[in-house]
């Protein structure tokens, strides 16, 4: 089974803030998502659907900056390469209050099949509950190719 | 699902045809509201010949896939990997099969191998998942 990525040294933090888990925007994410019928739309404090963590970004600080505006990526030469989620055995359920922190990790070069440099900036945020425990992780790998894609 | 083996293919499910709405309703509950998929003069100067899906919201249709067969709780890793574009007007098919089941304590850990396919294309995204089945007592 998959395990929490640890946090080292070598990663920077780009930001920390909080964030609830809304019954309203849950349901709206699961519509927007193929969702038709299920405890999402039915229960009060149902388990958040696996990629509604994404929406985690209207919590942001306005001041905070995208992975890739951070890391200086070109916006018109960017690949969203892969995205995971990791949970552990606790459910993330709406009504929850969750700590974020997202961090950066030492970028990658590596050269494509083409010949042309392939630069991968791996951005992890942690999901802490209220008692300190991480109930969750994203890891999203952008890459910045040489040319544009 | 009674019993459970690796190779096991997945019952599919067929979306769409994805339309422009989808599209703007996703970023609208996702937050990621990028031009490039709903402003169709600036999809046009990045060099597009138009706008396309965000890559979440099929990666969000393949999430969705899984929650309706193994239920939300018990998903424990969801990763996905972008292919393909996705363009308004595409019919997508979600299909996977359960590549791996591991015993544990508290039931059987599966690995599925899911993807979702545009059906006048290629493959748009895969996505590697783990999904606890509980044991059920009795």
């Amino acid at each position: 089974m998959a395990q929490f990525i640890a946090e080292t040294e070598q990663d920077v933090c780009v930001s920390e803030f909080t964030m609830t888990v809304e019954l309203g925007k849950l349901r709206e994410f699961a519509r927007a998502t193929g969702y038709t019928a299920g405890p999402i739309l039915e229960e009060p404090h149902p388990v958040i659907h696996p990629t509604f963590l994404t929406s985690m970004v209207f919590w942001q600080p306005p001041e905070a900056k995208l992975p890739h505006e951070y890391l200086g990526f070109a916006e018109h030469r960017i690949l969203h390469g892969e995205q995971e989620y990791i949970f552990g055995d606790l459910p993330i359920r709406a009504g929850d209050v969750l700590s974020v922190r997202v961090r950066l990790l030492p970028i990658i070069v590596k050269r494509g099949r083409r010949g042309g440099e392939m630069t991968f900036g791996t951005a992890v945020t942690d999901f802490r509950n209220p008692a300190g425990r991480i109930v969750a992780q994203a890891k999203t790998t952008i890459i910045e190719t040489e040319d544009a894609p | 699902m009674s019993e459970v083996t690796p190779g096991q293919r997945l019952p599919e499910r067929v979306i769409g045809p994805v339309s422009k709405t989808d599209i703007i309703r996703y970023q609208g509950a996702s937050g990621d509201f990028h031009p490039l998929h709903h402003d169709e003069e600036f999809a046009r100067s990045a060099g597009f010949p138009g706008v396309f899906a965000v890559g979440m919201l099929h990666a969000g249709y393949l999430a969705t896939y899984c929650v309706e067969q193994f239920g939300a709780q018990n998903v424990r890793r969801f990763q996905v990997r972008f292919r393909e574009q996705v363009w308004p007007g595409d019919t997508l098919i979600c299909s996977g099969a359960v590549s791996s089941v591991t015993a544990r304590d508290n039931g059987d850990l599966l690995t599925l191998d899911l993807a979702v396919t545009r059906r006048t294309g290629g493959v748009a995204a895969t996505a590697v998942v783990d999904v606890l089945r509980p044991r059920v007592e009795g």
